[in-house]
């Protein structure tokens, strides 16, 4: 179920209310969805039900989706973005401390050892936490998910040649708050 | 401790953010000669530790609700389907019946093309001038004669041409059509020479028969174009004259050549002798223009009457015994 004529007909079920088609989307986009909310959020419970609302949120729109082939995730994804949106609006919780503590549940190693990791990442989520959104977006399609770029400019729905310059400003911004940090701190500490 | 150690080597981040702040702690983001390579060295262990958190982040336990969510999404999508919408079928299956159903109807269609054209076919083949299927009519004769091989086959199917012309040609007569007069004229005459040139590449055995038929058809049609030839022009009567004219000279000169009957000498040598004799003497030769069993024989016919014309200039002395004249109507030389 990769191939764009996959994709293409997986759509053209599930605009039939197909509930097959509906339990293939599930299998390939829940999990996706989900890490995305989790990033975006650092609220693994809420990033479960935002996830599942995007399914719903899916099938209530399925009529209006207008397939151009191969363009489901991007619709997926774009629905979890207006979902996320509001939720930060009516939450306005801070995503650094939370996604180190996110991070922290999928560790696997002694607790010592994440302690001292999540120490040392620390700097690296604050910074991931400041960045504006489609800054957050893309270093996470392209660093959390690892996709290439056209797939990211698809999900996005932006031109590579966009995408590669956004990933190019996201490191630059995270360099240059993680630098900021580290003065400030220094100066504190001074 | 051992842990700690282990993490700093293998990752590296806190060292990478003691670089960032290095660097920012002096203040000069440009940096000395050598900070645009340690920058680039920073973006890359960036990169690096985006990557390892991209990994922790894929390991998230999965909820372990995940199947009672698909059932209930599933559920819920078939509640909603609005009653117009009929059920999907899985793809394979889609597919499978899209080609069937377009192979059925490819079929149909070939098959419904196959019965107009038989109906068509054997509708037209009693039309006469005048009719829609008339033209399918000519166009199948020619289809037919193009199918035909063999100069016996396509002698008879020109000898039926004729025939069918000339019938065409009396219909029209009947019904005062002086436009097919004509055409159905030339027509009938070039069917018949055509035949005259199959017969010519038979041999006599075959021919005899068939050439009987061709001087009937002939025939029929001398007295039928005698009733339509003033309503031509003069300019066609001319050319359907000199057609008939031509014709009427040529098919005597099919009639078995005399060279393949016994010589005239052994012939009279033989004419004492009772005919059973005579007959296996002249086995070789072809059989009489009108004796075969089943042929018809050319009516008397003027038109017809070239076509006995020859034996009447043979000169006397070669005239056959009157047992063999009565038998042949053309005696041999």
């Amino acid at each position: 179920m990769s191939s764009k004529n996959d994709l293409v007909e997986l759509a053209r079920r599930a605009k039939a209310y197909d509930p097959l088609a509906f339990g293939e989307l599930f299998d390939l986009y829940f999990e996706k969805l989900r890490r995305y909310v989790c990033y975006k959020t650092g609220d693994i419970d809420m990033a479960e039900e935002i996830a599942s609302e995007v399914f719903s949120r899916a099938l209530a729109g399925i009529d209006s989706f207008d397939d151009r082939g191969g363009t489901l995730g991007a619709w997926l994804f774009g629905i979890a973005r207006n979902l996320v949106a509001r939720h930060h609006e009516s939450m306005a919780k801070n995503l650094t401390v939370d996604l180190e503590q996110v991070l922290s549940l999928s560790g696997g190693s002694t607790p010592e050892v994440t302690i001292l990791q999540n120490e040392s990442y620390a700097d690296l989520y604050r910074a991931i936490g400041q960045l504006s959104d489609p800054h957050r977006d893309v270093v996470f399609f392209r660093f959390i998910e690892g996709y290439d770029v056209k797939t990211v400019a698809q999900l996005m729905d932006r031109k590579p040649a966009a995408v590669r310059l956004l990933q190019h400003r996201a490191i630059l911004a995270i360099r240059e708050i993680m630098t900021a940090e580290d003065s400030t701190a220094r100066g504190d500490g001074q | 401790m051992a842990g700690f150690k282990d993490f700093k080597d293998r990752v590296k981040f806190s060292l990478t953010a003691r670089r960032v702040t290095d660097r920012g702690s002096g203040g000069e983001l440009a940096g000395p000669p050598g900070d645009e390579k340690r920058s680039r060295r920073d973006d890359t262990e960036i990169l690096v530790a985006l990557g390892a958190a991209g990994r922790r982040l894929r390991r998230l336990p999965p909820p372990p609700d995940t199947l009672d969510r698909k059932r209930a999404l599933m559920q819920k999508v078939d509640a909603a389907r609005p009653a117009g919408v009929a059920e999907v079928k899985p793809a394979r299956d889609a597919r499978r019946m899209r080609t069937m159903r377009a192979l059925a109807v490819a079929g149909v269609a070939v098959l419904i093309v196959l019965v107009l054209f038989v109906a068509v076919g054997f509708g037209s083949v009693n039309a006469m001038p005048g009719s829609p299927l008339y033209s399918v009519k000519r166009f199948t004769e020619s289809v037919k004669l193009g199918f035909t091989s063999g100069g016996v086959a396509r002698a008879n199917a020109y000898i039926q041409q004729a025939d069918k012309r000339v019938q065409e040609l009396e219909y029209a007569s009947q019904n005062n059509m002086s436009g097919w007069y004509y055409g159905l004229s030339r027509d009938a005459l070039a069917a018949l020479d055509n035949s005259r040139q199959q017969l010519a590449t038979v041999a006599d055995a075959q021919r005899v028969p068939l050439l009987a038929r061709a001087q009937s058809v002939a025939s029929s049609f001398a007295s039928r174009v005698q009733q339509v030839l003033p309503s031509m022009g003069a300019e066609q009567q001319r050319r359907i004259a000199e057609q008939k004219q031509k014709l009427e000279q040529r098919l005597p000169q099919l009639q078995p050549h005399p060279g393949q009957l016994p010589p005239v000498q052994n012939r009279q040598h033989s004419a004492p002798q009772p005919p059973p004799q005579n007959q296996n003497g002249s086995a070789p030769a072809p059989p009489p223009q009108n004796q075969p069993g089943g042929s018809q024989p050319a009516p008397p016919n003027q038109s017809s009457a070239p076509a006995q014309q020859p034996p009447a200039k043979q000169p006397p002395a070669q005239q056959q015994p009157p047992q063999n004249q009565g038998n042949q109507g053309q005696p041999p030389r």
